[in-house]
Parts: C-alpha cells; structure tokens; sequence
C-alpha cells in the first residue's frame, strides 16, 4: 500500500470494508486477549539476566499498569524525598 | 510567542539528576533484585550506562552552575563503577559486546575524565575477529557507531545512512499495534543520529514526514499514560531541532503537570501498596528502582530543551480546523484513562482548535486500542470530511480496517457472503 493513500483511497477502502461487521470482529478481537504485548520478549528478552545493559529501555513487564491515579502516584516521590542522605546504606 | 521558563526546565533537569545520584548510590554495585517481581530487577550495568547518558545529554547545560556541579559529581560517582574488573572481564570475554560495555567510560572520557590503560585494553579487544559476531538490528548497529565514533573521534560515515535507511526512522513505524521495542528503536536512532542534540540530524527522510510520525506514537503513549516512551519520543522535537509543534508543546505540558503533581515522572510499574508495607531502606530500594527510569527521561527531555532555540512554548498555537471538526472528534474520545484531558480542558478554544490533529490521533488510538474497529470507521470518514485523513496513523488505521476487513472474510464473520466482498 502507498505511503501517499489519498483521502479517496482511504473513504474507498472503508467503505468497500463496510461489508465487514466490525462490532463482531472486535468483539472476537478482545476475547483472543492482548498475547503479543503480554508475550513480548523482543531484544531485551534475550539480553535479560546478567547481561542487562540496555539503557534507556524499560521491558514490557515494566509497564503493564497503568500510572493510575496521581494523589497515590505520588506516595512514590514522598518516599524518595524523605530518604536522608545520612541513611544511605553503607 | 511566550516560552517555557528556563529556570523551570533547568529546576527539573537538576532534579533528575538529584534523582541519578541517589540511584548510583543504590544500585551501581549490586543492582536491583525484586523478590516479588523478578522482571523488575536490573543488574548495575543499566544504571550505569542511563546516568552516564543522563549526564552526558547534561553536559551541554554545564554553563549552568547547577547542572555543572551536578553533573561533575555524579561523573566522579561513575568511575569507579564504569571501569570495574567485571566490565573488563565482561569486554575480554565477550569482544562483540565491548563498545556496549564500554558505554560509561566512553562518555566519561568525552566529559573529561580519561583512562589511558582501559582505552589501550579496548584497543585490543575491539580488534578481535569475532568484534561483529553479534546480530544487530539497525538501531543497534547506529548505537554501536554512535558510541564508536565518540571514541575514536572519527565523523560518520556512509555505514551511517545505511543502519538509518534500514531503521523504523525510514520504514513506517506500526503505530497502532507495534512493540515497545519499536518504539524505543524510534526514539533511541534520534538519540544516536544526533549525538543526544551535539550534531545536525542526521535522517533519512524529511524530518516533517517523521515527526508526523512522532506526534502519532506520542498520542499512543500518553493514553497509555507511559510516561517513558511520550518523553522520549518528545526528544524528537528539541533533539532534531524542530519547531515545537501544536502537538509537541501540549505533550510537554502534560507530562510536566503529571510531574508537578507526582513529585517525579511516573511509571505505571510501581505497586503502591507493597510501596506501604515495605520500610527502611527496602521502601527507599524499591520505589527507587521502580521510578528512577522514567525520572532520567525528563531529565533527558529537559537537557534537550535547554538547548538554544529549542524551548518547548507555553501556549500551544497552530492552524485551526473547523470548530465543527474538534467538536465531532470530541465525541469519539473517552476519560477512562490518560492524564491530559484535565490539561486539555484548561486550553483557551484557540488553543483547542490548534489540537484538531492531536484530538483526532487519540480518538483513532483510544478505538483501536478498544477494538472499537466500528468508531475507527467513522472516525476516519469524519476525517476525510473535513480533510483531515492525510496522517500516518489514519493511512494506519484504514490499512487495519483493511486486514480486519479481509481477516473477516477468511474467518466468515462477515454479515455478507462471500460475493459481497471486494475481490483481490
């Protein structure tokens, strides 16, 4: 498919899709369940155990929550702030 | 046009940096094991490598008092740890690996703080017969060059432009259903290709073609309320030096208003209720190995923006759609997760206006992560009313209605026969 679909080609497709019922495909969609982003071991997957160099990444197993709510997210920073230095481990 | 206050970036880049020093402390020698949680732990080497980085993309504020001595001494906490007997044990055994290994002592070097003897040891071991026995993808081999040439001192060469026509920053990046690794392939080549903002860009396609791209993946990432990936993929604007666009500026003030009332950047990883139960050093361990990643990417994102002419601007302004257009998209898009609609809200209508794009690649984001193939067809038949449907992510989406279109057809869960379906 072109990089430079035009607006036409794209009203085209989707109304030649229309045949389609979407409702039940995203129904069935949903009940196979999120596999490949659970799934995912991608380069970091062979890179994980004592070998873990790679910077600026998290794994998927990092983020599967959501942040959620903010007043609770900031427990997170109270406990960083209150850590003294003068009780750092030795 | 008014920008972000300098002062503030800087505030928020001493920060993370104040966040680094805790974490070297924390976990350079042993890293990080969550019993709970074993893929949560790191070993020391990543820490390591990101706050070498992290100071390194500082480095260009160290005109700046308070980043100077920031960045000074976290660069003396990092030695130590950067030329250890296990980086040389692991550089002599593993000769492939050697320029990812050797990551913090090349950046220390470019910071100042040289090691004649380790750099003679990976002299030899980079001379090895086996030094590209390992299979790397295209982001990987830039990396490898990026942090080679750091080194050596040489100037990019044509192996350059071959990693970068071979990378997702040439290839369309799958917006809607692609990986996380994908995506830090994304962001991580602007990091690579622009020597964390020191170089001219170095792209492969129009620099507007890929930041239509950016600004697809950033609505993708906000609504997962990722924090890492939006950051990293706002580096694209201040690393290329790319005008802040509508977009971009809007993404910035999100993620700074969730930092503002976080108190850091946050990551979805932390589970606030072990965070409770847990005391002492444990409490400090674990909220810091949880959270410190996603602090270092403000950090990265601020660094960048310091640089000259690359603000982000505190009032986002851009052409305006019809007011009927941001109005009808509005419709199609949910609250259910995602911090920036409070931030959207607090928007002048001009301001909305200039979102229409914004608005449009989160209403197609939020149905298709929904399954909602139904909405993303009239979501894309209002966008090419109002000609709006030129973007990548609705050529993506329309491409997915396509396959799920076909997939029906094989699976037989069309309403119609067969016979109604548009042959190939």
């Amino acid at each position: 498919m072109s990089n430079n679909l035009s607006h036409e080609d794209i009203a085209k497709r989707f109304i030649e899709a229309k045949v389609v019922d979407f409702g039940a495909m995203g129904k069935f969609i949903t009940e196979l369940g999120p596999v490949l982003a659970v799934s995912d071991s991608g380069w970091h997957g062979i890179n994980l155990g004592r070998f873990n160099i790679l910077a600026c990444m998290l794994p998927p197993a990092d983020v599967t929550r959501l942040v959620g709510n903010l007043r609770t997210a900031a427990l997170t920073a109270s406990v960083l702030e209150g850590a003294a230095e003068a009780s750092l481990p030795k | 046009m008014s920008i972000w206050n300098e002062a503030d970036l800087e505030a928020r880049l001493c920060h993370a940096l104040d966040i680094a020093r805790k974490t070297i402390t924390y976990f350079a020698t042993t890293g990080f094991t969550d019993p709970e949680s074993p893929a949560h732990g790191f070993g020391p080497e990543k820490p390591i490598a990101e706050t070498a980085m992290l100071i390194y993309a500082a480095s260009a504020s160290a005109h700046r008092p308070s980043v100077e001595s920031r960045v000074n001494e976290l660069a003396r906490l990092l030695i130590p740890h950067a030329r250890t007997e296990r980086v040389l044990v692991d550089i002599a055994l593993h000769p492939a690996l050697a320029f990812k290994f050797a990551v913090p002592h090349i950046l220390l070097t470019r910071l100042g703080y040289a090691d004649a003897s380790f750099d003679e040891f990976l002299r030899l071991c980079i001379s090895s017969q086996v030094r590209n026995g390992q299979d790397r993808p295209p982001s990987a081999s830039l990396e490898r060059k990026w942090i080679s040439c750091l080194w050596t001192g040489q100037k990019p060469d044509a192996g350059w432009r071959v990693d970068l026509l071979n990378s997702v920053l040439n290839w369309p990046i799958d917006i809607l259903g692609g990986l996380r690794d994908d995506a830090y392939a994304f962001t991580h080549l602007f990091m690579y290709s622009t020597d964390f903002g020191f170089q001219p860009h170095r792209l492969p396609r129009r620099r507007a073609t890929i930041l239509g791209v950016a600004e697809s993946l950033l609505a993708r990432y906000i609504d997962a309320e990722d924090y890492d990936l939006a950051g990293e993929v706002l580096l694209a604007w201040p690393l290329t030096g790319a005008a802040w666009s509508p977009s971009a500026a809007f993404g910035f003030r999100v993620l700074a208003s969730v930092e503002d009332q976080v108190g850091i950047l946050p990551c979805g990883n932390v589970n606030h209720a072990r965070l409770i139960r847990l005391e002492g050093h444990e409490r400090v361990r674990y909220a810091l190995g949880t959270a410190y990643h996603t602090a270092y990417v403000m950090g990265f994102l601020c660094a960048a923006a310091l640089g000259p002419g690359r603000v982000p601007p505190t009032s986002i302004a851009g052409p305006q759609c019809r007011n009927s257009c941001l109005s009808r998209l509005m419709r199609y898009v949910d609250d259910d997760q995602g911090h920036w609609h409070s931030e959207f809200s607090s928007l002048a209508e001009r301001e909305k206006g200039s979102l229409t794009s914004f608005v449009l690649n989160m209403a197609i984001v939020q149905k298709c992560r929904k399954h909602d193939y139904g909405a993303v067809n009239e979501i894309l038949t209002l966008a090419c009313d109002y000609c709006s449907a030129s973007s990548p992510i609705c050529r993506q989406a329309a491409e997915l209605l396509e396959r799920i279109a076909s997939c029906s057809v094989v699976m037989r869960l069309g309403t119609g026969d067969g016979s109604q379906v548009r042959a190939k």
